[in-house]
């Protein structure tokens, strides 16, 4: 049940109803945001908006349940052979709710039990109500700063020792910075009006003593500091790229490379701002504030009082500048960033903009943005700077206040205040208010580092791959049967792109997928190298359900060789035997040999040591192709993936790979997506996948064959581009 | 292929709805005469919603027109009706509150379609200004709301909206 409908509704209903599947939607019937529920039981689907029940269909004259993307939201159709009846339109806060919904119906009209997932991603949060920064992220009006902040100094354990002498080095600092002021008191009282004359040397050696501890002090906070900040950062940022390392693939569809990049290198880098420079600030001088205010009314509480004053009023306005100061900040960098954009485009597309003669309007643009920073700009400086001359004159009038109610009880005489008390008074009052303006910037900073780590956090907590089913088991050395049993899957709830497939291959036979782009190819690859898990049914290998072979024993017996082979930033020997660093260099060889790699390796100038660049970008497409079949005859594995690229190369380069990719796939069980004509020759089944579904299977020939077939009409097509093709290779020669 | 002239030229007529679905017929079209079932576009549904698109049920153009003037009465009800289904972004009419929490900006809203609470992060990304007081968003779960004017809202609306983005 996602969301239940309410009982008074139900009521309201013709039949008695006990929905086994429901959910709410946010819009009602007319696009106005409000309340509307949709259920079903075994036998009929209903929809309310409000006490009348707006549809009520019998399950089975339903022939389709289908998601129309619509602009601004989404709506759930009932389609009855040629009728559609909308059961809701939702927002796009609740797709998550509303596939799971459509695939409910799906299972309930072909009698199945309903299935619904333990966790849900929402994208409102389910406490609060609160839109959500992110689907499934954690609520972060919910979240406890607590425990953040408990867990990053779980983070400190290891380095207790450190930590514990960080704090002892802070707290001297602050006792030692104290003493100064009190040394003015005791010259002035005891020296100057008591006319110790010979104590001046001592009190003065005092002094100097203090300010050397005191800097020394704020030296090895600062350093210890530094160290264990960074540590921290640093054991996050390992602890990130592991776990990223080792999340499901479904988490990096959903997120852009990008976003977990910037995790691992913003986020931990605004922590370690945080960690270094603004905890112990914090820290150091929230000790020195509290400090400071009991010595002054242990010296005299009236002038404590006139101290105290300003207090307030810095405080208070200090947040107020602050959250007037965040937007700009905010808007400030956006205009940095859009000029930057511009900036990029135009030195990057000069081509394009001179060919178009459109320098001016560039100019233009360009200058509007640049004004606009520069409006923000001035606004954020100038507010800067009357903030911190409103606390400076703030400030002053608590010392004139000082002075002259000071001056005026040593003049009478009468409350004990003398002029070494005004004096240390004087003293305290600049380390006293200097810090007061910071601390809402620094709490402020805090929220911010708060969140990063929360972020952090978020992804450390994803759960690895391949945990979720119980006891696994190592796989030695497998035969390579594999099976599909009603396999069905879909990368975003709602949009399946497998859809009950049912597939047997055999040990070394080789199979070839052939369909359109987006027909579901790549994605039956994705399971058998376990990627993705299917949503249900099972991918079995030589009899055992692959959710229960452990994972890294499976995946080192399948090869892939994927249409852009990825290649690392080190040299071709490496690459190569990236999946086998121990192996010797004579099996490197002999597998670039029989990856038609091995001559234009040595004709390299750095031959095996050749570095491919990052991404492989200094080899070309034919030969990263042959470094990756090599790479894969390397590791000798029993099952092969293969996703032949389509781009064109020349035919010599052709021939070769196709050489190479007849070596690969010897003796191995092979599941190829086909493209090549030779590659569909040879295969000893090709099994024609459209929609999410098999819709041919059989050889080459028997394919061929079929009147009007999916496979005849796209060999039909791959003719005509080919002889379009090849009469363009004519002309141009 | 028509002419770069002549990409609004479609003539409309025969429209219908049955069993919650829009139909067309194009009885200049030689061939054409049986009514086929589409659904109804904007070509550009934020700047300028003029020129609509007819696709059938394999997303492929039927015919795309300027403005519907060649439909009255009951067509022409037919299509808005079908329109006012598909385009279903809320216009906001009121900004009560926009606060910024961990990076990202919670907007309460009153629009044409109800009060609505809503997250918006990256404003260069998610917030498109498509002339000076015309402002498109899109929010945290990918709803989009549109303020077409900005000058018509009331004045602390229009501060808070200024001073966020």
């Amino acid at each position: 049940m996602l969301a239940p409908i309410p009982a008074s509704l139900a009521a309201g209903l013709a039949a008695p109803f006990e929905a086994v599947v429901s959910t709410a939607s946010d819009m009602d019937g007319a696009g106005r945001f409000g309340e509307a529920w949709v259920g079903a039981d075994r036998e009929r689907v209903v929809a309310l908006h409000g006490a009348r029940p707006a549809l009520d269909l019998p399950l089975s004259t339903i022939t389709e349940v289908r998601i129309d993307e619509l602009f601004g939201a989404s709506r759930l159709v009932a389609v009855c052979g040629g009728a559609e009846h909308v059961l809701a339109t939702y927002s796009r806060n609740l797709v998550a709710e509303f596939a799971l919904l459509a695939r409910a119906l799906d299972d309930l009209r072909e009698g199945r039990d309903v299935q619904l997932p333990e966790v849900i991603e929402r994208s409102v949060c389910a406490s609060c109500g609160a839109p959500l920064p992110e689907r499934g992220a954690t609520c972060p009006r919910c979240l406890s700063r607590g425990s953040v902040v408990r867990r990053i100094l779980g983070l400190l354990r290891p380095y207790r020792r450190r930590t514990v002498l960080l704090m002892l080095f802070a707290g001297a600092g602050v006792v030692a910075s104290m003493i100064p002021p009190l040394t003015y008191k005791m010259i002035a009282d005891r020296v100057l009006e008591g006319g110790r004359h010979e104590e001046l040397l001592l009190w003065v050696t005092l002094m100097l003593a203090a300010f050397l501890l005191g800097s020394t002090f704020q030296l090895l906070t600062n350093w210890s500091n530094a160290w264990l900040g960074a540590r921290v950062v640093a054991d996050m940022r390992a602890q990130l790229h592991a776990r990223a390392q080792r999340l499901k693939l479904d988490y990096h569809s959903r997120h852009e490379s990008g976003e977990l990049i910037g995790r691992v290198m913003n986020d931990a880098g605004e922590l370690q701002h945080f960690l270094i420079d603004g905890m112990p600030y914090f820290l150091v001088n929230l000790l020195s504030f509290v400090s400071i205010a009991a010595i002054l009314l242990s010296l005299s509480w009236r002038l404590a009082l006139l101290v105290f004053l300003p207090v307030p009023i810095l405080v208070l306005g200090g947040s107020g500048f602050w959250r007037l100061l965040r937007p700009m900040f905010h808007k400030h960098g956006n205009r940095i960033g859009r000029l930057h954009t511009l900036l990029g485009e135009s030195i990057r597309g000069v081509r394009a903009v001179k060919s178009l003669v459109q320098e001016k309007r560039r100019d233009t643009d360009f200058d509007r943005a640049n004004e606009q920073l520069f409006d923000v700009h001035v606004r954020l400086e100038r507010t800067f700077h009357g903030f911190f001359g409103t606390m400076s004159v703030m400030m002053a009038l608590g010392t004139v206040l000082v002075w002259y109610a000071g001056g005026g009880a040593i003049i009478e005489g009468t409350t004990g205040i003398g002029l070494g008390t005004l004096l240390a008074f004087v003293g305290y009052m600049a380390l006293f208010y200097g810090p007061l303006q910071w601390f809402s910037a620094v709490l402020n900073w805090a929220t911010n580092a708060l969140t990063a780590a929360e972020r952090i956090f978020a992804v450390i907590d994803q759960p690895e791959e391949g945990a979720s089913f119980g006891p696994t088991h190592s796989v030695a050395k497998v035969r390579g049967a594999i099976r599909f049993e009603r396999v069905r899957f879909s990368y975003e709830r709602g949009k399946e792109v497998i859809r009950g497939i049912d597939l047997e291959v055999a040990p070394g036979q080789m199979i070839g997928l052939v369909g359109k782009s987006g027909a579901g190819k790549s994605t039956i690859i994705n399971l058998i190298a376990r990627f993705h898990d299917p949503d249900s049914g099972a991918v079995v290998v030589d009899g055992v359900d692959l959710r229960e072979v452990d994972l890294a024993s499976w995946r080192r017996q399948v090869g892939m060789v994927l249409q852009s082979p990825f290649l690392f930033n080190a040299s071709i020997l490496e690459n190569i035997r990236y999946g086998a660093p121990d192996a010797p260099f004579e099996r490197v060889v002999a597998a670039a040999r029989a990856a038609r790699a091995h001559d234009f390796i040595s004709s390299k100038e750095d031959g095996y040591d050749t570095s491919v660049g990052d991404g492989g970008s200094s080899l070309s497409g034919g030969e990263a192709q042959r470094v990756a079949i090599a790479r894969a005859i390397l590791n000798d594995p029993p099952v092969l993936i293969l996703d032949e690229a389509t781009s064109a190369v020349d035919s010599e380069t052709e021939k070769q790979i196709q050489e190479a990719i007849a070596n690969l796939v010897k003796g191995r069980t092979t599941i190829a997506i086909a493209h090549r004509l030779a590659t569909l020759r040879n295969a000893d089944r090709l099994i024609v996948i459209d929609d999410g579904k098999i819709v041919e299977q059989g050889t080459h020939e028997e394919l061929l064959a079929i009147e009007d077939g999916v496979f005849a009409n796209l060999v039909k097509l791959q003719t005509d581009i080919n002889r379009l093709r090849a009469e363009q290779t004519v002309w141009q020669e | 292929m028509a002419g770069i002239d002549e990409a609004f030229q479609g003539r409309l007529g025969g429209v219908s709805r049955k069993d919650g679905r829009l139909f067309l017929r194009r009885p200049d079209q030689p061939g054409e005469e049986e009514p086929v079932a589409v659904t109804v576009r904007y070509l550009r549904p934020l700047t300028a919603r003029t020129e609509l698109v007819f696709l059938d049920d394999k997303q492929r153009e039927v015919v795309t027109v300027t403005g519907l003037d060649a439909l009255q009465g009951e067509e022409r009800a037919l299509v808005e009706e079908a329109l006012g289904e598909r385009y279903l972004m809320a216009a906001i009419q009121r900004v009560r509150r926009i606060d910024v929490q961990f990076g990202t900006r919670y907007w309460q809203v009153e629009t044409d379609r109800g009060p609505r609470w809503f997250a918006l992060r990256e404003p260069g990304k998610n917030a498109a200004w498509l002339n000076d007081t015309h402002l498109v968003l899109r929010d945290t779960a990918g709803n989009r709301y549109e303020i077409p004017d900005l000058d018509a809202l009331d004045a602390p609306s229009r501060r808070r909206v200024r001073r966020s983005l």
